[in-house]
């Protein structure tokens, strides 16, 4: 797989780092987030969860939106609702596509950059240029009550993106969209992310976050579950040792030789020929295969990693 | 580049001045009931007893005795009369804030845009106060602003005879007690609206509120005697803001009673505002 746009890019500016100090939040009898940890730096980063899991809850909260029963969510430091001042570096897509039906799309984003606390000329400049780079300058006039569903995911992204936030918060940006437009923000996300801005993008769709970003916050019932690059996550799985098929024309020294190592948990040859091995620490086995294949001359022609998919992950911490 | 080679170039400030959120909120909720047609006939309609007023005022300094015929308050332009201006004006402060009023917060929860707004440099305060002045602005239309023609008016048709009372200290007291009435109406609406998700249940508890109030002491008064005045919702604000205008209080129950009613039923708007207005998504 190839290096998704929206890794986090190693020349990012100062970028202010959202962190959550042991956050918790109840909603009567319900604890939604229990005692969630986390620091969410430059670049995009997924968060996952089951339906009800507390993604939402941790995503508002996060966003500021709403008060932690326990904890601190900091921007900078500071408490986001007691310096609402902070809200302008923040750019926030909500996942309820009801908006404002009588307005049009020029009006409502216009609304919004003037409660960003921007002037006439600015508003009507960034209105434009939000219109136009999510391809809606011509629909800008028409009212929100005739627009589509993926033109109403579009101008909240406009909205969230009109006054070029450093960190962007995006709930299921994807919903309702056509496979072209679904590309455009995938990649709009990771052009984001490239320039150093922190995006955090919720979905259920688990395709969705892997197209934009290998950095996901998983929580589950409420925890956080795990955290980091989806590799890195994979490799601490030891119950499930990762499996890395290897094509090869010499399959059984190949195979011969994975059995002997310490690394290797476990070596067969499947059906199509290939050398499946099993390891228990992926990235070490990753950093040492170069040197195993050349300094024993084993030629490999393909190697796939069959489970350390962001699915296989979620899977084997979330679905067991 | 040389200065000389530049051309002229017309000054322009880059950068207007933005406005505080809570205009922003204004202004939008001030415009939007004014693009429709019926609405704007209601407020015209709202004028009309200052206009008839007017004109019986006009006719009586033109010719005579003649317009006395109107009696009573129709002619009386001093800060008596003017208060019973305001009261004649109640009925349209019901209609009017229920078309404007129920909506305001109500429709924000359900469509889910307290959490678009809250994503903002935006305060409860200002979220309110935006809120408060769509209200306020409506209820000064068919208040405030048609008294001040009138007493205006008053002072240009008797030239001058109605004296400096009628042109600068009635139109204060009736701004004063406007201003008083408007804001505690203003959140007790907002909380009602803040209460609901549907602008027909919120406008039903709003007009059973203000209407449903009166009609019910009007009956009990007839029961239990004069005292039970006090359930009578907007009886209160003429009942607390009659010393304004040196009118007549019911003499059944102070006027203080009405005030401190009053003061509680907003400090309970307020609590309810607070209480209400959350940027939490309504999940159906």
């Amino acid at each position: 797989m190839s290096a998704p746009a929206g890794s986090p890019a190693t020349t990012a500016p100062a970028t202010p780092r959202l962190a959550a100090h042991r956050v918790s939040k109840w909603f009567g009898e319900v604890i939604a987030v229990n005692d969630c940890s986390l620091t969410v730096g430059p670049g995009v980063t997924g968060l996952l969860g089951l339906n009800g899991a507390g993604k939402t809850t941790l995503f508002k909260l996060l966003s500021g939106l709403i008060e932690p029963s326990q904890g601190r969510v900091l921007l900078q430091g500071k408490r986001l609702r007691r310096e609402v001042g902070l809200f302008r570096r923040l750019g926030f897509c909500p996942e309820s596509d009801a908006l404002p039906e009588w307005l049009t799309g020029r009006e409502f984003v216009a609304l919004m950059l003037r409660l960003m606390g921007f002037g006439r000329d600015e508003v009507r400049r960034r209105t434009e240029q939000a219109l136009h780079d999510l391809h809606l300058a011509e629909a800008g006039g028409r009212r929100l009550g005739g627009y589509s569903k993926g033109m109403r995911q579009k101008i909240k992204l406009a909205q969230a993106l009109a006054h070029e936030p450093d960190i962007i918060f995006l709930d299921e940006p994807l919903n309702g969209m056509d496979p072209v437009s679904r590309r455009e923000i995938i990649e709009l996300v990771g052009r984001l992310g490239a320039q150093g801005r922190t995006v955090l993008v919720s979905s259920h769709i688990l395709p969705e976050i892997e197209a934009m970003t290998r950095s996901i916050i998983l929580i589950h019932h409420g925890k956080l579950l795990a955290e980091g690059d989806v590799t890195e996550i994979r490799d601490k799985i030891h119950d499930h040792p990762t499996i890395v098929a290897l094509s090869s024309p010499e399959a059984r020294r190949l195979a011969s030789f994975l059995a002997g190592q310490e690394l290797v948990v476990g070596v067969e040859i499947d059906e199509e020929g290939r050398v499946v091995a099993r390891t228990d620490h992926a990235v070490d086995f990753y950093r040492e295969l170069p040197g195993w294949l050349l300094e024993n001359e084993l030629p490999i022609e393909e190697m796939q990693t069959m489970d350390d998919t962001l699915q296989a992950v979620f899977d084997y911490l979330v679905g067991d | 580049m040389p200065v000389y080679e530049r051309g002229y170039k017309h000054w322009e400030r880059s950068e207007r001045r933005a406005s505080p959120p809570w205009w922003v909120i204004a202004r939008r909720g001030i415009a939007e009931p004014l693009k429709r047609r019926g609405f704007l006939l209601l407020i015209v309609l709202s004028w009309s007893p200052a206009v008839i007023k007017g004109g019986i005022l006009y006719f009586k300094y033109k010719f005579g005795q003649l317009a006395d015929l109107a009696g009573g308050d129709w002619t009386a332009i001093d800060a008596g009369g003017i208060y019973s201006f305001l009261k004649w004006q109640k009925y349209f402060v019901l209609i009017l804030l229920a078309i404007v009023g129920t909506r305001l917060i109500a429709k924000d929860r359900l469509e889910n845009g307290l959490a678009l707004y809250f994503a903002r440099p935006l305060t409860l305060k200002d979220y309110v106060a935006g809120k408060m002045l769509i209200i306020l602005f409506y209820f000064f239309m068919v208040t405030l602003f048609p008294l001040y023609a009138l007493s205006l008016f008053g002072y240009l048709v008797t030239s001058g005879q109605a004296g400096l009372d009628m042109l600068l200290l009635t139109p204060l007291r009736a701004t004063v007690f406007c201003g008083l009435a408007g804001a505690s109406m203003s959140l007790i609406l907002l909380a009602l609206s803040a209460m609901g998700l549907r602008a027909v249940f919120i406008t039903v508890g709003w007009v059973l509120l203000y209407l449903g109030s009166e009609q019910i002491a009007n009956i009990l008064v007839l029961i239990e005697g004069g005292w039970m005045r006090v359930i009578d919702f907007p009886a209160q604000y003429f009942q607390a803001g009659a010393f304004l205008f040196g009118a007549r209080t019911d003499p059944d129950f102070s006027p203080w009673v009405s005030a401190l009613l009053l003061a509680a039923y907003t400090a309970a708007a307020c609590w309810v505002l607070r209480r209400r207005i959350r940027p939490v998504e309504v999940v159906s």
